[in-house]
């Protein structure tokens, strides 16, 4: 049993769809209406999930960004990543969160907790869900976490929104709404290239195009 | 079972609908180090005012969070250092015989209970 799922490929519209309706459930709750920028710890605390920002010291592989401790329902995010340009937290605790969602199997931990309680702990593997540059499968999981961070912090409806307030083609206005969402100027462009609002030449900082 | 200090500000704050960030900023503290105090990964308690602070925004008991933390209010240390003899071998006493503890314990909160019931 583990508490990690297997990779499975996940379409984008689910993908999407999850972050959506984690932000429509949030919606309905008056504790936890979202705004924007949006505060990934308060979607970490609606799903059930504890923060804490702390020193995850490097292993072998190198450093680690964040970490996901399952049985806990704790998040521990590395105070390191303060000191990135800002945006980068709230990105990687999505990121995080995006794992949570995708790629741990809650229920199979639920009843790890439980043996636990019970003193089954020998049979048990509870390493810690890593967050780090990798290869393979691992890595196809982490750009999976990385499309459900867009979508949460990103959602259709609030770039609607803000780009009817902005021109597109002007860097300014791009910078401006990268405030308004918490996110780095990179998210932004990397979502509304997905979303073929904009058209970025590779090596090109010149927006040749909007589409809005 | 007794909460933790960490365990006890983490649920009063959700249960008030603040961010760690939201609290940290009213309470004048870094956020990152909140969020060590709520998982009880502090590398030392909160000063008293912090504490105070922290329970008034909570509508938690202030001398209660205070003791929770591992403090003892400036004014029970006073009184301390003014028994600071009868100390060592009180708790002593209240740690080997829980009778005698729990005894103490209600004899001290019985004017308060009263207090509260009349």
């Amino acid at each position: 049993m583990s508490i990690i799922k297997r990779y499975r490929y996940i379409p984008d519209s689910e993908i999407e769809a999850k972050a959506n309706n984690i932000l429509k459930r949030m919606q309905e709750t008056p504790k936890y209406i979202p705004k924007w920028p949006l505060d990934a710890t308060r979607v970490a605390e609606f799903l059930g999930l504890d923060v804490v920002w702390d020193r995850i010291p490097p292993d072998a592989e190198g450093q680690i960004a964040a970490r996901i401790l399952p049985l806990e329902h704790l998040i521990e995010i590395n105070e390191d990543i303060l000191e990135l340009p800002k945006g980068f937290e709230q990105s990687t605790l999505a990121h995080e969160l995006g794992h949570w969602e995708l790629h741990i199997d809650q229920k199979t931990a639920g009843q790890f907790k439980e043996l636990i309680k019970q003193g089954g702990k020998g049979e048990i593997d509870m390493q810690p869900f890593l967050c780090r540059a990798v290869s393979g499968q691992l890595q196809k999981m982490e750009w999976q976490a990385q499309r459900f961070a867009s979508y949460l912090l990103m959602p259709h409806y609030i770039l609607e929104q803000m780009a009817a307030e902005h021109d597109l083609t002007k860097w300014s206005h791009l910078y401006a709404m990268q405030k308004d969402l918490g996110v780095t100027i990179t998210n932004l462009k990397v979502r509304l290239r997905q979303l073929n609002w904009i058209i970025l030449p590779p090596g090109d900082n010149t927006i040749d195009m909007s589409l809005k | 079972m007794n909460q933790s200090f960490g365990q006890l500000i983490r649920e009063a704050r959700k249960d008030k609908g603040f961010s760690q960030r939201e609290l940290a900023k009213l309470i004048g503290l870094d956020f990152t180090y909140l969020s060590k105090l709520e998982n009880d990964r502090a590398d030392y308690p909160p000063k008293e005012d912090v504490i105070r602070s922290l329970a008034q925004h909570l509508d938690l008991n202030e001398e209660e969070l205070i003791f929770l933390a591992g403090r003892i209010p400036q004014r029970d240390e006073d009184f301390i250092k003014q028994n600071y003899k009868g100390m060592p071998a009180l708790f002593r006493r209240m740690q080997e015989n829980p009778d005698f503890a729990k005894r103490v314990f209600r004899e001290a909160t019985q004017p308060e209970n009263e207090e509260k019931q009349g």
